[in-house]
């Protein structure tokens, strides 16, 4: 973490440093460009000035010295010797004269000389004479000569190579001259100044720019006159060049200079080897043009060296700015590190960890601070949670015993009365709490009557289930006095109930009396749900109830004693308010319609099939939901007296869920079944089947470690034997299991499954019932009394 | 359930007599295991005396032969009664088991 925030931090520190940086020098660096370009222009134009100066004046020297003298001679007659000392001089005296011609028209010099051209000239700093009328030079035939005649002018002649004369590369000034005849000047002849090319070339070379800069002159035809490399002076003009390298641009600049036009432009030619820039411009004597070349890295070289200065220096800053932001990074994070560390350390549990105090007064110092009133607070936090778990863990444990309490105060042993045929109760309930305030009951006030109840304390929880249990208790003492009705039932209890009532509940009360023998029912409703009577027909109606208020309310009850007649194959069937008010997710109510037209279905069924269906019903109603109240029903079919009554004594045995105490089992059905005269075998059959179920619950059944019952029914007929065990263990249907395989070798067998294949093999009928939160299961084993 | 154990002409014979339940199984697989272990010789065991057996006690002598299986010895039953063999048939444990009416007649197979 602490590496990886500080490379957080440097990364986006520096991304964001560079790229501003990169701005900055982009910017400069066009800025800059701009600028240089403007000063370079500007420097330029200094720079040529004087060389342009320079050539312009050298120029104009020679015109007028050569001027001069043709004023000199076209004065006056001049002898040979004459002119000859005037043109030696003019060549000795100027050292950029390489020659100087004096040509005569025909017949002009002397009328007995056609042709006369004296000539003094320069060859290795040596004058020599020469006079051009002398050999086949044929001087009239030159252009220095007949040019300016025909132009009437002085003219610079193109370049020339002056083979027979000076015999070299050179251009000349020349000036005719005329004397006046008559009217007109008659024209004499024309004197003439030569400039060595290589003497140009000297002066132009002089013309240094940056490193390798240079300067160019070409003619009026764009013949290269002076150029760096001579190989082109003279044998190649702008255009050839441009040809040659094949480059528009330069023969474009090429146009633009014998145009007579001055510029300054960029220019990417092979020429000039890269990139450069060119500054052209005219010459005003010759109408030659002047180029300078310059390439583009030494005009920029300022520019260059400046961004390399600015980049170096970028480079030191931010690798300087790294070391910071590393430094810092580390310095603000190496804190948090370890407060990660502490609050890890938080995290598994670990309060006492030394948090190592910080002097700073920064975030990380007032974080250091929190995480030290976090750990006290914290501490504090657990060290209270501690104490309320356990203190809630001891509720909880409380209330479980109160719920196992309260439960065991409803009947909840069924068949309740395995010795009466005349009918069959069955009742459940369920509390939304761990206990409730919903009760049913039932019991035997005398040998014929049986006094049933169902109730509903107002509220729910702990309070209710007191109150549920006062009423319970007080229903049944008052209920256990034989020849008390339920009138005086009610009465009893309300007056207890309203004079002990300090938390003013109350109890709503179906209470009634049954009268086995006959099936009349005397019944008073203390404003509780009218029950259901299920006809064997299949006719479901409400009880036509006239009610009076709930106990525990009013010491005047003013209630009302009904009766009505069960007949056989009739059901009651109760209910309280959690079963017709229960919610789904939708917030709608079960309602009694449900309930009773799930009833029309459930006529002649038992008692406890009847409940499970409704309580299975309404629970998949309100699946999703939490149980908003405590549900209960209490349901009562009545056959009628038995008349054929022969039944064997029937056997009760509850035993605890330990393995040690199927020996005791074995001995009790052992000895019942010498009892009940059964072959031994059989006696092994009925052995073997409750040892296989209850050993397999034992085994396998419970989730927890605490003590459950197992409840074992034995009854048996005059040829069979029906077994019921009922357990509170989790839900399995061994009716459902596959058989194991019989006939495998031993070697794949597996060792298991075994006991139910016995079970269903053995028994002729095994049944299984999930009735509430227990199992069921029946069996029953036929046999042959006369084997005995 | 008692258990005596002998060895005769070559065999180890375990006679058991009594329950073999849910309770006695673990007893009996408990004494039974370390004698067929340490004989090496083919085990015989006698029912004569056993009046009851539930998958409990079937599910050791699986046990059993799967180690006798593994010693390569043979593992025999015999002197079933009635109730017992209805049991054996039931499971299956007829076809896995060599089962004799009598002593004699286990004795001279399995020599």
């Amino acid at each position: 973490m602490n590496k990886r925030l500080a490379y957080k931090l440097s990364i986006s520190i520096l991304s964001a440093v560079i790229l501003i940086f990169f701005m900055i020098l982009l910017y400069n660096y066009y800025i800059s460009r701009k600028l240089i370009l403007t000063n370079v222009k500007e420097n330029t134009k200094n720079l040529t000035s004087s060389a342009i100066n320079k050539s312009e004046g050298f120029f104009r020297v020679i015109e007028k010295i050569t001027k001069n003298i043709s004023y000199l001679i076209c004065d006056n007659d001049k002898s040979e010797n004459e002119i000859k000392n005037i043109l030696s001089n003019i060549v000795k005296n100027n050292d950029e004269i390489c020659g100087s011609c004096l040509a005569y028209e025909p017949y002009k010099f002397k009328s007995n000389i056609e042709y006369f051209a004296p000539y003094f000239y320069k060859k290795a700093d040596t004058l020599l004479y020469k006079n051009l009328a002398e050999d086949e030079y044929n001087y009239p035939a030159w252009g220095w000569y007949h040019n300016p005649i025909e132009k009437c002018k002085p003219l610079w002649s193109e370049p020339y190579f002056d083979k027979g004369g000076g015999n070299e590369l050179m251009t000349t000034y020349s000036v005719p001259f005329y004397r006046p005849n008559g009217k007109t000047d008659s024209l004499i002849g024309v004197i003439t100044a030569d400039v060595s090319l290589k003497w140009l070339q000297e002066v132009v070379s002089q013309v240094k720019i940056f490193e390798t800069g240079f300067a160019f002159l070409i003619s009026e035809t764009g013949t290269i006159i002076t150029y760096p490399d001579t190989n082109y002076v003279m044998k190649e003009s702008i255009f050839s060049l441009a040809e040659k390298f094949k480059d528009p641009d330069l023969k474009k600049v090429g146009e633009e200079m014998i145009a007579g036009h001055e510029d300054f432009v960029p220019i990417s030619s092979a020429l000039f080897k890269g990139k450069s820039w060119v500054y052209y411009t005219h010459l005003k004597n010759n109408n030659w043009s002047l180029g300078f070349v310059f390439p583009e890295n030494e005009l920029y070289a300022d520019l260059y060296k400046l961004n390399q200065t600015l980049i170096l220096m970028a480079a030191i800053g931010l690798a300087l700015l790294l070391i910071l932001i590393i430094v810092i990074s580390n310095r603000v994070t190496r804190p948090l590190h370890a407060l990660a560390m502490i609050a890890e350390g938080f995290g598994t549990g670990n309060f006492d960890i030394d948090i190592p105090p910080s002097q700073s007064s920064d975030e990380v110092g007032s974080l250091n601070k929190s995480f030290v009133r976090m750990q006290t607070a914290l501490k504090k936090y657990i060290e209270n949670l501690k104490l309320t778990t356990s203190a809630k863990e001891k509720i909880e444990s409380e209330l479980k015993i109160a719920r196992e309490i309260q439960m065991g105060m409803i009947p909840g042993k069924f068949p309740a009365f395995p010795g009466r045929k005349e009918f069959d109760i069955y009742g459940f309930i369920e509390p939304a709490k761990e206990v409730g305030g919903d009760l049913y009951d039932f019991f035997f006030i005398d040998d014929d009557r049986l006094c049933f109840a169902i109730g509903d304390v107002s509220g729910k929880g702990t309070p209710a289930a007191l109150f549920m249990a006062v009423t319970t208790t007080i229903m049944r003492a008052e209920g256990q006095i034989a020849g008390l009705n339920t009138s005086s039932i009610i009465e009893r209890m309300n007056t207890y109930l309203c004079n002990n009532n300090e938390g003013n509940l109350f109890v709503t009360l179906f209470l009634g009396i049954l009268n086995v023998p006959t099936g009349e029912v005397e019944y008073v409703n203390a404003g509780h749900n009218k029950p259901f009577v299920i006809k064997s027909n299949g006719v479901v109606s409400e009880l036509d109830t006239s009610h009076c208020i709930p106990l525990g309310i009013n010491l005047n009850l003013s209630h009302t004693t009904n009766t009505f007649k069960l007949e056989k194959g009739d059901t009651i069937f109760l209910y309280t308010d959690g079963v017709s008010e229960a919610f789904n997710i939708h917030d709608q109510q079960y309602s009694i319609k449900k309930i009773s037209e799930l009833l029309l279905n459930l006529a002649n069924h038992a008692p406890i099939e009847l409940i499970h269906h409704i309580v299975d019903d309404v629970k998949a109603f309100s699946h999703d939901t939490e149980q908003s109240d405590d549900i209960s029903v209490l349901a009562i079919q009545y056959y009628g007296k038995q008349l054929l009554k022969t039944s064997p004594p029937d056997y009760q045995l509850v035993i605890k869920n330990s393995i040690t105490n199927l020996s005791s089992i074995s001995e009790n059905i052992t000895q019942l079944c010498n009892n009940w005269k059964l072959t031994t075998e059989v006696c092994n059959r009925v052995n073997l089947v409750v040892e296989e179920l209850i050993s397999n619950t034992i085994f396998y059944g419970y989730t927890d470690t605490l003590e459950h019952d197992i409840i074992l029914n034995l009854m048996c007929d005059k040829d069979t034997i029906s077994i019921e065990i009922i357990d509170d263990a989790k839900e399995f249907n061994p009716v459902e299991q596959p058989s194991t395989g019989t006939n495998s070798a031993i070697t794949e067998r597996e060792i298991g499954g075994m006991g139910i294949h016995l079970v269903k093999n053995l028994t002729d009928s095994f049944t299984y019932h999930r009735i509430g939160n227990q199992n069921s299961i029946k069996i029953e084993i036929h046999f042959n009394k006369k084997q005995s | 359930m008692k258990i005596k154990s002998e060895n005769t002409s070559g065999l180890l014979l375990i006679h058991v007599e009594g329950r073999l339940d849910a309770i006695t199984s673990p007893e009996f697989e408990r004494e039974a295991m370390p004698m067929i272990q340490q004989s090496g010789e083919p085990v015989l065991i006698d029912f004569g005396k056993l009046d009851y057996i539930s998958s409990a006690g079937l599910r050791t002598l699986l046990i059993l032969a799967k180690e006798m299986k593994k010693a390569d010895n043979a593992l025999a039953l015999c002197c079933l009664n009635e109730a017992i063999m209805e049991i054996f048939s039931i499971s299956g444990f007829q076809t896995i088991f060599s089962i004799y009416p009598t002593i004699e007649e286990a004795v001279s197979s399995l020599k």
